[in-house]
């Protein structure tokens, strides 16, 4: 058998098995052994550099002649990050947002960080650059980038809601109103949005409609204008931003059920406290309201003029504004 | 099969325990696979099969890398050992009933553990989630009948030496024992923090190194000669490749851990060791390389062969990989990222898969005694196969660089999951045609059991290959 295959003229160890396999007495060639060298020595050179051998009699090891550690690892990283990094973390710890807005080199430093962090935090609901995401009961969250704000667009407002968060609450009104008049006002409710307010309110075919909404509890929460209060974060009924599925059905679902009402069926909105639950810094959530701010749907503190006077912002200069 | 359950051992035609195994493998493959891609749509498409708890991620992919490792993989490796240790040792398997048993527990224990892995019920360690008890099981009812089987063939041989191929097997099914035992004493005991991780660890990585990867470069140790018919190259590199996988791949545990606050020095020691392991791999993959030496063509004619080379090559890649991506200065870029799931499936749907795939085509069309039905489905399995595991490899390998940069260098993490996004479609594209391959398969290994071509006494199967 040995010598039929032998083509090499090495000997077989002369063992045969399974009728006909056998193997060659064959050495490792020799550049086999000299890559187990290579090998050896990169092993001594590690161990030598990198902390290695244990000692166990003075439960300690051998720390490496490389000096080296994790931790001095990280700090060397820390360091170089701070330098570039520190003094304007520094200034901003003892600054309000609003003073941050103010200084235009500060903002510019904010906006970077705050991409990240809101990329890291709030983009699963708010969307990236806060264009908003959908799912199947309307958006998971508000638009951040237009001028359309629950809670109000001034820095404070922003800066109050991340910090504590918001839950709102419109009751369910499936026992308050009969299916009827559910139908009526939530007919009412899209002739505002289709048609605005005006030619609404003058509209006989959603009339009774309008009935229902100025005499059950609408406006203790709309407001008998329907455009919301900022104080609960109501919407405003009388423009086209939808919050929830803003089709018939879908104004109908949350009338009956309401919004965090505790109804089984209720449409749920609840924006984290990021604060409480420690996974944001005083300087974070500051930066997120600037950050926020600067979408481009911010409003200035000064009281402003009736809504009309502000010019909505197309959301897709907002988001190139901010790149 | 079942009907030899209660048969006298000499009334069992020898073969059967192997063939149980082989189809059950192939079975579990189908399954493993099948899950495997349900669980790539899940990563692609967010709202694929959403509201039922039982098909969540977290739930289907432990059923998904329990079926594919302990059923697929393993049981391969419980056909290739009834199959090719008693041919290596000129004798028959010690106890074919044990192997039928040893089968019928295995597929009842592992179902029973899916299962329950399925409903939720698990230990949460990964790569050990089964619950304590199918933990206990599974080293008694299917790894030690396995190993008694395994060593008693090698005892009663009729050879003078030991063949390469048995030291690995006689060696592996030892060493699972043990890793089962020992790996799992944290949950048998209660052992928590840095310990619980490391044995962990220990067990994750030496079901890999001390069973998965010895095995499955047994069987190349067996297909080359015996197909082509060349003498091993070298009995010396041999010896060498079987010590330092003993040696090197026992403890390199700790490099799972490499950011956890284990000792620094028990991390130096597992990215040496993660060097080191280089040498077995080029030990065996040299030797095989050596040995095809004049019988080349047999790689383009013969599914085997094709089969085994195709394995070993791609040893190579998966060594340099785990070799380096151990080391501080890459570990810390490549950790948690799809890289590894690209290195992992690199490992086990491309290294030990072809290799097993190999053993199960030469193992039941020599032991059924039939030709294989379609050589032509056979070769659709492997190009699929192939294609389908490169194109998930070469995707999770992008996503992981991807991952990588943005985790180091603060890109947002809503940006990195949309950049990711393509690759992961690609990688679903790529699992499917490997689960369709699959299901290719296990029809054509059935027709070959019903329709195969009767192979004439003193042939081999390859043999007769392109004979009408
Ligand atoms: C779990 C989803 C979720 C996450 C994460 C989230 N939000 Fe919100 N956010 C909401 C919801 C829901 C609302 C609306 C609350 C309501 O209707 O009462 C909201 C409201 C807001 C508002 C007020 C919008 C308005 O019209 O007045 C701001 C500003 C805001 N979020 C900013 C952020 C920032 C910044 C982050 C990241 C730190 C963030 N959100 C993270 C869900 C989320
Ligand atoms: C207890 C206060 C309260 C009452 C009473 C109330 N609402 Fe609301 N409603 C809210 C709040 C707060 C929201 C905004 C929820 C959010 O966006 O998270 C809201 C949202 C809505 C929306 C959805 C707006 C959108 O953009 O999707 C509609 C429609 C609506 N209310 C209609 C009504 C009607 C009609 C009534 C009277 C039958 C009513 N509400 C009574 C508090 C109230
Ligand atoms: C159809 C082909 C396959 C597909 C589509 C597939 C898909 C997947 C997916 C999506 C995961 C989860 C990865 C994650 O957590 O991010 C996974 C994990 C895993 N699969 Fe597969 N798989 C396939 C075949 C296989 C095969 C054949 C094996 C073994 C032989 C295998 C072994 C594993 C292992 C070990 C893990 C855990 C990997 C890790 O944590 O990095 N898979 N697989």
């Amino acid at each position: 058998m040995s010598e039929k295959h032998d083509v090499t003229g090495v000997p077989t160890t002369g063992h045969v098995w399974d009728d006909s396999l056998a193997d060659f007495a064959n050495q490792p060639p020799k550049w086999w052994m000299l890559g187990l060298a290579a090998s050896a020595i990169w092993v001594v050179v590690y161990w030598l550099y990198y902390p290695s051998v244990p000692v166990p009699s003075s439960n300690t090891f051998f720390k490496g002649i490389g000096g080296w550690t994790a931790i001095k690892e990280m700090d060397a990283d820390k360091s170089e990050v701070d330098a570039v990094r520190g003094k304007y973390e520094a200034k901003l710890k003892n600054m309000t947002p609003a003073a941050i807005l103010a200084d235009s080199e500060l903002t510019e430093y904010v906006k970077r960080s705050g991409k990240v962090l809101f990329g890291d935090n709030c983009a699963p609901c708010h969307g990236t650059n806060g264009v908003g995401a959908k799912d199947k009961d309307g958006l998971v969250a508000p638009i951040l980038n237009d001028d359309d704000w629950l809670y109000g667009g001034q820095i404070d407002n922003i800066h109050t809601t991340i910090s504590g968060g918001r839950q709102a609450v419109m009751v369910a009104h499936k026992d308050s109103l009969s299916a009827q008049q559910i139908d009526d006002v939530a007919n009412y409710v899209k002739a505002m949005s289709d048609e605005g307010k005006d030619k609404a309110d003058t509209d006989s075919a959603v009339a009774a409609g309008k009935k229902v909404f100025m005499e059950s509890d609408c406006t203790s929460c709309h407001g008998a204008d329907a455009k919301g209060m900022q104080a609960m974060g109501s919407a405003n009924l009388t423009d086209k931003i939808w919050r929830f599925d803003g089709s018939l059905e879908g104004i109908k679902r949350t009338i009956t059920y309401g919004v965090n009402s505790g109804d089984p069926k209720a449409r749920i909105a609840i924006m984290p406290n990021f604060k409480e639950a420690g996974k944001l810094s005083d300087s974070e959530i500051k930066k997120l309201a600037v950050y926020v701010y600067k979408f481009g749907g911010g409003q200035p503190d000064l009281p402003v003029a009736p809504v009309q006077a502000t010019v909505a912002q197309p959301a897709a200069s907002a988001v190139t504004a901010t790149k | 099969m079942l009907k030899y359950l209660f048969a006298k051992n000499e009334d069992i035609p020898a073969g059967s325990a192997a063939i149980f195994w082989g189809f059950s493998s192939i079975v579990w493959f189908v399954i493993g696979t099948g899950l495997g891609s349900f669980n790539a749509a899940k990563l692609a498409f967010p709202d694929f099969v959403t509201g039922n708890e039982m098909f969540a991620f977290g739930h289907m992919r432990q059923v998904h890398v329990h079926a594919v490792i302990f059923g697929w993989i393993s049981m391969a490796f419980g056909m290739a050992m009834m199959y090719i240790t008693p041919a290596l040792g000129n004798t028959k398997l010690w106890s074919e009933k044990l192997g039928i048993w040893n089968a019928f527990l295995w597929n009842v224990g592992l179902s029973l553990g899916l299962t329950l892995l399925w409903i939720g019920m698990t230990s949460g360690r990964e790569y050990s989630d089964f619950p304590w008890f199918i933990d206990l099981y599974i080293a008694v009812f299917m790894a030690v009948p396995l190993a008694i089987n395994v060593w008693m063939t090698v005892l009663t041989r009729r050879t003078q030496g030991i063949y390469t191929t048995n030291w690995f097997f006689a060696a592996g099914v030892f060493m699972v024992a043990i890793v089962f035992i020992v790996g799992n004493l944290p949950e048998w005991f209660h052992l928590t923090g840095l310990t619980e991780a490391y044995l962990t660890w220990w067990f994750a990585h030496n079901v890999l190194g001390l069973w998965i990867t010895p095995v499955a470069a047994a069987i190349a140790y067996y297909t080359i000669p015996k197909v082509t018919g060349n003498p091993l190259y070298s009995h010396r590199i041999g010896h060498l490749h079987f010590w330092s996988v003993v040696v090197f791949y026992s403890t390199p545990a700790a490099h799972h851990l490499m950011s956890a606050p284990l000792p620094e020095w028990l991390k130096s020691f597992a990215s040496v060791e993660g060097v080191l392991i280089l040498v077995p791999a080029i030990a065996f993959v040299s030797n095989i390389m050596l040995t095809m030496q004049g019988k080349w063509n047999m790689f383009v004619e013969n599914l085997e062969v094709r089969f085994t080379i195709t394995g070993v090559l791609l040893a190579i890649p998966l060594n340099m990989q785990g070799g380096f991506q151990q080391t501080r200065a890459i570990n810390w870029y490549v950790h948690g990222t799809g890289w590894i799931v690209a290195h992992a499936h690199l490992a086990l749907l491309g290294f030990s898969t072809f290799l097993e795939g190999a053993a199960v085509y030469l193992g039941l069309q020599t032991l059924m005694k039939r030709k294989l039905y379609s050589l032509t489905l056979g070769n659709m399995h492997f190009w699929m196969l192939l294609i389908g595991f490169s194109i998930y490899w070469t995707s999770m390998t992008i996503a992981g660089l991807i991952q990588g940069a943005g985790k180091i260098y603060e890109v947002p993490y809503i940006d990195v999951v949309i950049a990711e996004h393509p690759y992961m479609i690609a990688r679903w594209l790529g699992g499917t045609m490997v689960f369709i391959s699959n299901v290719i398969w296990l029809y054509n290994m059935w027709m070959t059991a019903r329709e195969g071509t009767v192979v004439p006494a003193g042939r081999l199967p390859h043999e007769i290959a392109y004979e009408r």
